[in-house]
């Protein structure tokens, strides 16, 4: 099975199979969902009122589990016509769910998703999916009513090309043309090349070319079926941290559409990955790419609770147990800290804790139904909490343990191989597992997850400081110093005439204690923290470092990291690691980065201040003198509110007249390039686009971006803005007086 | 409803110049008494909860909303770490989730409970989680409980406001007694109907009534009262103590 469509009160179910596509009806079809109360009376006395609704097809008494912690007890099964019913009749019905009488349960499952759970179907497919992309110029879908007058059709996945899929196309073809005539060209050959799957640069493609074509009466379809079905997000999706209200999603009978927009895996890894979630979570690939990862998350829950004979959740009347003052303070103290040590420090050792806080979760059995369990009341497992957890085995912690594990063997076999394709897919698959476990532990306070438990988060968060802090003692009986920790990372240096273990048998020493395997990371020549600015305290994610020799590609970090902007990236290859400082954001412009970067190069060489200031004075002097290349200059800002809306006249609001003047239509969300050419002004011309060629900026302004990004450098080894100012004047007035 | 602790502090101006030495905090009745302050109420209502307690001995349970759990705060603002053991708290981080607490409180009220406390108590049915009408009823209900709780028990409760305005009404009404603290450049002054007290001068600067310092101070300065219960801290008050017995001494 690959793809779902709803329609006509029954169900049409697509599968590929070696020999081509198949689809199975299913009018049988019926969603289910629960109520429950105290007691079965009350239920019984309202059973016929509730069969007497229109939505409802039947009811039955089953026994389930309303909470892991509760004993199975009979409820209400009630089957709705179809899964559009299933929510008018749980807000009917929600005028009974009070707090200690009724509840219902299995109410806001994605439809494809409950589908799948309730007939037992794997939404997996059997063979390798045929791919195609439908991509549009930005520009063509300005406005309410976009006409399309190109569009190109090519490979679906070019980006992560894998076993699970073939692209449907061997090349891009672009159409042009009037409306009506790109949307007849776009029907014919996705006719022809009739993919399984449609990667979309934006979902509003579909609607724009329907409409073309029913203006010009053209016959038109984008699916193996006509017509094409709009599904308002808000009702039926929630995304992790919040309830949304996120845009339509658009669906195309007997195919999958990933709507780049609008997904957060596919970006993030690639349809492998996507894939890989669709086995393990039981959402079917067009609902898994739209999924947040909290969405993914809750459904593996919702999978293994739905197993374990309990319901789901409509609304969270599970709250916390009560607790003292003295423990909510020892819980609110979160993940272990240490303020970096402000400094160049030399020969450092990064270790990392592998997976910390999913192996917490497992290795300490942390679980809703575990943590504070009324069996162990008497016993303080959880250190500095004093909360009891049970010895039995919790849910969260086999479900977490088979992701870990997946994970490791993921890891394992990309390893072991070179072929790019097989790469490509195991990266993939990797690195969408890598969000999962990263999430759980922040999921798991979150108030309105499905399952999620703000004791369990706590109880996470003081085995985690146990493990890091006891990591530190160890290390430093060892004899190393720790210069920095976080979360789940220490940074380590030689301790000055002690005696020392090497690390790695610290590291295994650690990772028997501790049950999480802690590795050594990565090397380094040398590490500089970098304070915060108007403060001495290290800024705890802003350094920047050297790395040993030989720990180039190794130490670059997962292995599924490579296709995103790496480590040191552009500077120097591999050898410098940057972290925070301005040559990793995103809004600085290029040439800023650059010399950064060349300024670290130099305290590399020269591990003193003043050399370094020579360097950057050189810099500012071409700047000052205007050989800059403007295009160099360019600042990327991602825009946040609508022109409207911005309170003052800054770069950005004359950056977006400009380009409203230009007709570029930029949506918060997107990012416009700009240059300063008058920082003074506080009109449009403050700037211009990067895509109008300035030919000269602003030096002044670019001086002080050039300036801040020099402290970075320069502040570990003490020298703030004063004494580099300070520096550069006496060296001006030196040249000065050289030439006067 | 409100009495003084101690008796000749009745004249704001003498407070000042006799420079009495302990402080004036107003004593917490039986029913429920909103907390009215012009600002988000952590600092008055965090030293209103401790002096009760240190006064009158026994538990408090806190049905926390909007985050005025502060456990850091209030660590530094109780003159002894062992009272921090007998505030009970647990946390309503959607309506739901707050209307299951209330709705637990009749049950965990035990014979140590001295004080009940809900700030912001209308804050989690404003959102727009639920339907308006839901939340509205949701929060009625819980106002109910937390009445009855009040009542039958006859135990003071201590609520706050999130807002002030037409869907907290209720909450006034509902109310035995309300408390305004409000900020003068002599101190923040307590009053109620009948009542009304400086807790004490401020200093120089207005602004600093408002900070933790301050209150830690009051609170410390309150010391000679609470002697009495701080000492027989570790013993855990019998189930019969009760407010005037614990205050009087």
């Amino acid at each position: 099975m690959f793809a779902l469509d709803f329609r006509d009160g029954g169900v049409d179910v697509w599968s590929r199979t070696a020999d081509g596509v198949e689809v199975a009806r299913d009018e049988e079809y019926a969603p289910a969902l629960y109520l429950a109360a105290d007691d079965w009376a009350s239920i019984a006395a309202n059973r016929a009122h509730v069969e007497g609704h229109p939505g409802v097809v039947s009811t039955a008494r089953e026994e389930w589990r309303p909470g892991f912690r509760e004993e199975p007890t009979d409820v209400l099964r009630i089957d709705a016509s179809d899964v559009d019913a299933v929510r008018p009749l749980a807000r009917e019905l929600r005028g009974w769910e009070r707090t200690g009488t009724y509840r219902l349960f299995d109410v806001d499952l994605s439809p494809g998703f409950r589908y799948c759970l309730e007939t037992g179907t794997d939404p997996a497919p059997e063979s390798p999916l045929r791919t195609l992309s439908v991509e549009v110029p930005p520009a063509e879908l300005a406005g309410d009513e976009p006409r399309i007058t190109e569009c190109t059709v090519g490979p679906g996945d070019a980006d992560g090309a894998s076993a699970a899929a073939t692209d449907a196309v061997a090349e891009a073809e672009t159409v042009t043309g009037d409306p009506a005539t790109v949307a007849a060209a776009v029907g014919e050959r996705v006719a022809a090349a009739d993919p399984d799957v449609l990667v979309l640069d934006t979902a509003r493609i579909v609607p724009a070319l329907f409409e073309a074509a029913r203006e010009a009466g053209v016959d038109f379809r984008l699916g193996r079926r006509p017509g094409y079905r709009k599904r308002a997000g808000a009702s039926t999706y929630e995304s992790y941290g919040q309830v949304g209200h996120s845009p339509a999603r658009y669906g195309v009978p007997g195919r999958a559409v990933i709507d780049r927009e609008n997904t957060f895996f596919y970006r993030e890894t690639n349809l492998a990955g996507c894939l890989d979630l669709v086995g393990r979570s039981g959402k079917p690939l067009q609902e898994l790419a739209w999924a947040s990862i909290g969405n993914v998350l809750t459904a593996i829950q919702v999978r293994e609770a739905k197993a374990r004979g309990v319901l789901v959740p409509w609304r969270s009347w599970r709250a916390e147990f009560f607790k003292s003052m003295r423990q909510l303070s020892a819980a609110d103290r979160g993940g272990y800290t240490l303020s970096p040590r402000v400094g160049l420090h030399e020969d450092v050792h990064e270790l990392d804790f592998s997976s910390l806080y999913p192996n917490v979760i497992v290795t300490r059995n942390v679980s809703p139904e575990t943590v504070r369990c009324d069996c162990h009341a008497d016993r303080a497992d959880v250190p500095g909490l004093g909360y009891a957890v049970c010895d039995d085995r919790g849910y969260l912690p086999d479900v977490l343990g088979e992701l870990v594990a997946a994970r490791d063997g993921i890891k394992r076999a990309l390893r072991e191989t070179d072929d790019p394709e097989r790469r490509a897919t195991l990266s993939g698959r990797s690195s969408a597992l890598k969000w999962i476990l990263v999430a759980c532990f922040g999921y798991q306070g979150f108030s309105n997850a499905k399952f999620g438990r703000i004791e369990c988060h706590e109880a996470i968060n003081a085995f985690a400081r146990e493990v890091l802090l006891d990591a530190k003692e160890t290390l430093e009986d060892g004899g190393w110093e720790v210069v920095h920790g976080i979360v789940d990372s220490v940074w380590v240096t030689p301790r000055a005439g002690a005696e020392r273990r090497p690390l790695d048998d610290l590291a295994r020493a650690i990772t028997e204690d501790a049950g999480v395997r802690l590795e050594c990371e990565a090397a380094y020549d040398w590490v500089a923290f970098v304070p915060q600015r108007e403060s001495n305290a290290g800024a705890l994610t802003k350094y920047f470092g050297k790395r040993a020799n030989g720990d180039g590609t190794e130490a670059a970090g997962d292995a599924e990291g490579g296709a995103k902007a790496g480590d040191g990236a552009g500077g120097g290859g591999n050898a410098f690691k940057y972290r925070g400082i301005e040559c990793r954001q995103r809004s600085t412009p290029e040439w800023v980065a650059g010399v950064q970067r060349d300024l670290i190069a130099a305290l590399d060489e020269y591990r003193e201040p003043e050399p370094v200031c020579g360097v950057l004075a050189q810099f500012l002097q071409r700047l000052d003198a205007g050989r800059v290349d403007p295009a160099a200059l360019a600042v990327t800002n991602r825009v946040s509110k609508e022109p409207g809306e911005y309170a003052r006249y800054t770069r950005s609001t004359a950056a977006l007249d400009r380009a409203d003047d230009a007709g570029i239509d930029v949506e918060p969300g997107q990012s416009v390039d700009y240059v300063v050419v008058d920082d003074e002004k506080d009109t449009r011309e403050r700037v211009a686009l990067a895509a109008e060629d300035p030919e000269s900026y602003d030096a002044g302004y670019y001086r002080e971006r050039t300036l801040r990004a020099a402290e970075s450098v320069l502040s570990p080894v003490e020298w703030d803005r004063e004494r580099i100012a300070a520096y550069l004047a006496d060296r001006e007035d030196a040249a000065v007086t050289a030439y006067g | 409803m409100v009495r003084t602790p101690p008796p000749d502090g009745r004249d704001l101006t003498a407070t000042r110049d006799d420079r009495l030495d302990v402080p004036e905090l107003p004593t917490l009745d039986p029913g429920i008494t909103l907390l009215d302050t012009e600002k988000r109420a952590t600092g008055p209502l965090q030293a209103l909860v401790l002096d009760h307690l240190l006064l009158a001995g026994g538990d408090a349970l806190w049905v926390d909303s909007h985050g005025h759990a502060q456990s850091g705060l209030l660590a530094r603002l109780a003159p002894c770490r062992r009272v921090l053991d007998r505030v009970h708290v647990a946390r309503g981080f959607t309506p739901t989730q707050h209307a299951t607490l209330v709705e637990r409180l009749p049950d965990r009220v035990a014979p140590e409970t001295s004080l009940v406390v809900l700030p912001a108590m209308d804050g989690q049915y404003r959102g727009d989680e639920l339907p308006t009408e839901d939340a509205r009823e949701l929060f009625l209900r819980s106002l109910a409980t937390v009445a009855r709780v009040a009542r039958e028990r006859d135990l003071p409760v201590l609520v706050t406001r999130h807002r002030d305005d037409g869907f907290a009404a209720p909450l006034s009404s509902a109310a035995d007694a309300t408390l305004a603290c409000e900020r003068t450049e002599f101190g923040p002054r307590f009053r109620s109907d009948e009542f009304e007290t400086l807790v004490y001068p401020g200093g120089p600067d207005g602004t600093a009534q408002t900070t933790l310092a301050y209150w830690t101070r009051i609170l410390r300065a309150r010391n000679p009262l609470h002697g009495a219960t701080a000492e027989t801290d570790a013993k855990r008050r019998g189930p019969t103590a009760s407010a005037a017995d614990a205050g009087g001494r």
